[in-house]
């Protein structure tokens, strides 16, 4: 389960540079198990097939990556001390002090032969169109300069926190991927002692640890001696696990938070992905006319919307992409929308919303919208769908004129595959968006690394936003607690260097 | 009573077989790419492929359902789409964990129910201990009626959070068994004692119940060897149908108790369309309940000689 904790929580990472608000060392334990609650059982454990974000999380605390992302979005380094980027082309430099958990010290050719393991299309790796875009990369090391140089065909402004995320495995796990099914084979400051299907996985930590992020190890102060992942599929059930103790830190975002407050354990808020409505633009739907989507934005209260599906604990959108931590934010929502003037000008007729699910917060707030508009003479017919048949009306793009979904991006070009090309079933454009500002924007972006091309990438964004392609309405709070510990966000979930146990 | 065996065996097969392709149909009705859905809209459509055609969604149905059954066969039920690990695999791992819920269940159901409807009973009869009866079949009745999970929220609040007693969640132990196993027998035991009661009580009428009164046989006899073989039909034709469902109560309690079993399993395999660990799970599920009621038909035809089941 993933657990967002605030700002300051993040100070405990060792070298961050923010140690003003570390506890005290007396207020540490020493050693102790810390137990988080994992929302899924996650399955396969090989990091290089891991589809979950429940399977991301836990290998993370037994993979280390190239690089890492800070609490500010800045990329830090992990394996990779240094490294060089070119718009096609970067060179990583390794550490030389990096060792498997069987000891073995880790090459250059190790790091190498795990990118050559995931271009390989038997292995049908998810990291592919995920953490790389394609398989058309080469990769060549150099174990003496212990450097890794991968190339893309293409130029990719996203390559160094794309490639440097991908967890490394060991030499001996990529030989035996059957093993790494049950077992777990990296550099990272735990290693897996035990996993019982469907209820609970145990790490041990690595003693001598000393290439987390920015330089984090497991000797710090505070640092569990082991973690517990406890699967606990039910709010309910981990707010009670946490109440009684048996668990150190869990994510409650429902009614059950209410049982939680007040009982001192530290807690966390933290924005989730956005949630957006989205107009068919194909031929004979009303969201092909600019100014019905206006005039439909305008008409609804949008601050309503975002109380009833948050259930009064998220806040309205800023941006089309995951905010934290993430290396390039696009904060491109503010102001781009239009106000609230319900004029009911340019509207009217019958459209079909839909939406995925069939009750909660979600259903309650497509209910609120056709109230807003059914005065103005819009009657909404809604459409709560199960995951993969509310993929599939999406898709098939003819029986929707509405629909509210939340695309969970990581990084701004997630998005281009969603607006641009032609219109599904052919391609991905499932609302059948045209926009060449976008697309002129997004192609530049694409090509340009860093800084730059993050200012682009929100210009790209920003075009999607005032043509209302996309209106983003409300983002999620992740609600985290935790007992007895300090923890931060990672880019996977809770980073595991981050822990700190607690005294008494 | 070997023809009614072969009888019921032939059934419990064709059965079986109308299972196992309602099963299978029943997944591929399904609205939706499950492979797509599994890897996320943002994998390569080369991915999807190979996945589709490793796993032979890109074959004929009728193909796929002979791949299917002929897989059974070897003991190979495919790869789980969505944790990447061999169903039979998952299904071992968990299967003994729901096993054990539900055989404890079952014993603590047929182990309190038949006592307690049966001294209920002889408290009761003739219209004695009136606040007995009033207070046994309110209580049972109420309890009969709450459902499993609500049980099991307040066995929860009560027992592990409140009074810190017993573990509140997972399996850590003998003691971690106690409030699943109460919060998916309860209410079955309580609907089975008042069965137990009014069968009692109906025995209880009997002439050769009176004989052996008539005979002073001590009340141990009395009890256990004239009254219970008599009241033994209903009790175990419906202690069958209690052990079936069962089966399903696993999934809500699992879920609240956060139990490592099969019944969140399929629920969870269902929600993300995993159809090789669904219809696996479900496939097992429905033989479990199908030979529960062959076994509780077979029993009951060889205990009980005035049994009509044999002549159906």
């Amino acid at each position: 389960m993933k657990l967002r904790i605030a700002a300051a929580a993040a100070c405990l990472v060792a070298a961050c540079g923010c140690g003003s608000s570390d506890p005290h060392e007396a207020e540490l334990a020493r050693g102790g198990t810390y137990t988080e609650a994992l929302g899924g059982d996650p399955g396969n454990l090989h990091p290089l097939l891991a589809q979950q974000i429940a399977t991301n999380e836990v290998v993370s605390f037994a993979y280390d990556t190239l690089i890492n992302i800070d609490r500010e979005g800045k990329i830090v380094p992990q394996l990779a001390e240094r490294w060089d980027v070119s718009p096609r082309r970067v060179t990583y430099t390794l550490r030389d002090d990096i060792t498997c958990a069987d000891g073995t010290p880790l090459r250059a050719r190790d790091v190498a032969a795990n990118y050559e393991w995931i271009k390989d299309p038997e292995h049908a790796s998810s990291q592919l169109g995920s953490a790389l875009p394609s398989a058309d990369f080469t990769v060549e090391s150099d174990d003496r300069a212990r450097t890794v140089t991968l190339t893309v065909p293409q130029p990719y402004g996203f390559l160094v926190p794309a490639s440097g995320l991908v967890p490394i495995v060991c030499p001996d796990g990529l030989k035996d991927p059957k093993r790494l099914a049950h077992a777990t084979d990296g550099t990272g400051p735990f290693v897996l002692e035990d996993a019982v299907a469907d209820d609970h996985l145990t790490f041990a930590v690595r003693k001598g640890y000393t290439w987390g992020p920015n330089g984090a190890t497991t000797a710090a102060p505070g640092f569990p001696s082991r973690v517990v992942f406890k699967i606990v599929k039910d709010e309910s059930t981990a707010a009670n696990l946490l109440l009684s103790g048996g668990l150190s830190a869990a994510s409650v975002t429902g009614p059950d938070r209410a049982r939680l407050e007040g009982q001192g354990f530290e807690k966390s808020e933290e924005p989730g992905g956005p949630q957006e409505l989205w107009f068919n633009q194909r031929a004979g739907h009303p969201g092909a006319d600019p100014s019905f989507r206006r005039a439909l934005v305008a008409a609804l209260d949008l601050d309503q919307l975002t109380k009833v599906v948050t259930q009064g604990i998220g806040s309205r959108a800023t941006s089309l992409t995951v905010l934290e931590p993430r290396p390039c934010r696009t904060e491109t929502a503010r102001g781009a929308l239009p106000g609230h003037e319900p004029s009911g000008e340019g509207l009217a007729g019958t459209l079909t919303l839909i939406y995925p699910g069939a009750g909660g917060p979600t259903a309650a707030a497509m209910e609120l919208m056709a109230d807003q508009l059914e005065p103005l003479g819009v009657k909404l017919t809604l459409r709560g769908l199960g995951g993969t048949a509310y993929q599939k009306a999406l898709f098939d793009g003819g029986s929707w004129d509405l629909a509210w979904l939340s695309v969970g991006l990581a990084y701004p070009n997630e998005m281009t595959a969603f607006v641009t090309g032609p219109p599904s079933p052919a391609g991905q454009n499932f609302a059948a968006v045209r926009n060449a500002d976008y697309t002129r924007l997004a192609g530049e972006a694409l090509k340009t690394p860093g800084a730059a091309g993050c200012e682009l990438w929100a210009q790209a964004d920003r075009a999607l936003l005032e043509n209302l392609d996309v209106v983003p309405v409300a983002t999620d709070a992740v609600l985290g607690y935790a007992r007895k510990a300090r923890i931060a966000e990672g880019i996977f979930g809770t980073e595991p260097t981050s822990i700190r146990l607690l005294a008494g | 009573m070997a023809r009614f065996a072969a009888r019921r065996l032939a059934r419990l097969v064709v059965s079986l077989v109308v299972l196992l392709v309602l099963s299978f149909s029943m997944i591929h009705l399904i609205p939706g790419e499950p492979v797509r859905a599994a890897l996320g809209p943002r994998a390569p459509q080369s991915l999807v492929d190979a996945r589709r055609h490793e796993l032979y969604l890109d074959r004929p149905v009728p193909e796929q359902f002979t791949h299917y059954v002929s897989g059974l066969v070897t003991g190979d039920m495919g790869t789980s789409l969505v944790s990447n690990l061999p169903v039979s695999q998952v299904i071992g791992e968990r299967l003994v964990n729901t096993a054990a819920l539900v055989a404890l269940a079952f014993a603590a159901i047929m182990g309190l129910a038949v006592p307690l409807g049966m001294a209920a009973a002889i408290l009761t009869r003739d219209g004695g201990h009136r606040g007995v009866e009033v207070a046994f079949t309110t209580g049972t009745g109420f309890l009969a009626i709450v459902p499993e999970f609500v049980l099991g929220v307040a066995l929860v609040w009560l027992f592990a959070v409140r009074l810190g007693w017993l573990p509140v969640a997972g399996k850590t132990g003998p003691s971690s068994y106690v409030l699943p196993v109460a919060a998916l027998s309860i209410g079955s035991i309580a609907a089975l004692a008042r069965i137990v009661r009014v069968e009692m009580l109906k025995v209880l009428a009997e002439d050769y119940m009176r004989a052996a009164r008539a005979k002073r046989l001590p009340a141990r006899l009395e009890y256990l060897r004239h009254a219970l073989p008599n009241m033994l039909t209903a009790t175990l034709t419906i202690g069958g149908l209690l052990l079936g469902g069962l089966v399903g109560g696993t999934v809500l309690v699992e879920n609240v108790f956060a139990w490592p079993g099969l019944g969140t399993t399929v629920v969870d395999s269902v929600v993300q369309q995993d159809f090789a660990l669904a219809q696996a799970v479900i496939l097992l599920l429905g033989a479990a309940v199908l030979v529960i009621n062959a076994v509780v038909d077979l029993v009951l035809g060889m205990l009980d000689p005035r049994s009509t089941i044999m002549a159906a």
